[in-house]
């Protein structure tokens, strides 16, 4: 699957050096949520952003599109996916956007309970509790029949502010 | 999704060759896994050791085939890279499998008790 477009980076200055904005536009594919993730570590110089939180962004990104997949758009479905990044003061935010089904609700993500036999161990439910746990800040709209989930990434000690709710459009 | 096995007596080492295990293919790991587990081998070890990432969806599939391999049979694995264990530790799944550092470990274990 090729990538339907794509914005060219454009330097934010500030704290985190010149690490440029990212719009990538996809289809709601696995196979190509796949190359989305490559292409938002290869806008993440090692040098500037840890391993570790480069293993949490890119978890957390592939359990937010691959829920997009399945549920947003649904075995039936087919649909686009639009992924954007900012890079400001203290923070890495991640938008996503996508015509699908609407979340009635963010789920809490509490951690599945491990207990019991090994025959009941639970297969699923892991995916919010990892995107609640590794992202500092979270946020879900809906706008004009479009799903928008926000997820922020905290680069130094301060909480990022979302700079998707600065100027609302 | 490439698994291949090797067996040593009662142990069957499977390796994982894939890069990823994730949403693109949980379902045909848990397929194939199944396949290479059904003559029920007593002890079953999963080398991850060439896994770099793996997802919610991959970890379903390697509980799916844990739960799968049924009474008599045992899964574990090996050779967990650093974004595999993370997703194990923050899940607390490291305190339901048992996890080697390394397939060579658990051969040359097999030669001692031998």
């Amino acid at each position: 699957m090729s990538f339907l477009g794509k914005a060219a980076g454009r330097p934010i200055p500030g704290r985190i050096g010149n690490l440029p904005s990212l719009h990538l536009v996809f289809p709601a594919h696995t196979r190509a949520v796949r190359q989305a993730l490559e292409q938002v570590l290869g806008a993440l110089p090692a040098d500037q952003i840890k391993d570790d939180l480069r293993a949490s962004i890119e978890l957390v990104l592939a359990e937010v599109l691959n829920n997009i997949v399945e549920h947003a758009y649904g075995p039936e479905g087919s649909g686009v996916i639009e992924l954007e990044m900012i890079a400001c003061e203290g923070g890495l935010w991640f938008r996503t956007l996508d015509d699908g089904a609407p979340l009635p609700e963010l789920p809490p993500g509490t951690r599945p309970d491990l207990g019991g036999p090994p025959a009941k161990l639970p297969e699923g439910g892991f995916g919010w509790f990892l995107i609640r746990d590794l992202t500092q800040g979270l946020a879900y709209r809906r706008r004009a029949l479009r799903n928008e989930l926000h997820l922020g990434f905290r680069l130094d000690g301060r909480c990022p502010a979302n700079p998707f709710l600065a100027n609302d459009e | 999704m490439e698994l291949a096995f090797t067996d040593h007596d009662d142990l069957r080492v499977i390796k994982a060759a894939d890069r990823r295990i994730d949403a693109a293919v949980a379902i045909q790991f848990k397929d194939k896994m199944r396949e290479l587990t059904a003559d029920a081998p007593p002890r079953i070890l999963l080398d991850l050791s060439a896994v770099d990432f793996l997802d919610s969806s991959g970890l379903g599939a390697v509980v799916a085939a844990m739960k799968e391999t049924g009474e008599g049979s045992r899964l574990e694995l090996a050779g967990l890279t650093t974004k595999v264990r993370k997703v194990f530790t923050l899940t607390r799944m490291d305190s339901v499998f048992t996890i080697h550092d390394d397939v060579a470990s658990v051969l040359a274990g097999l030669a001692d008790a031998g």
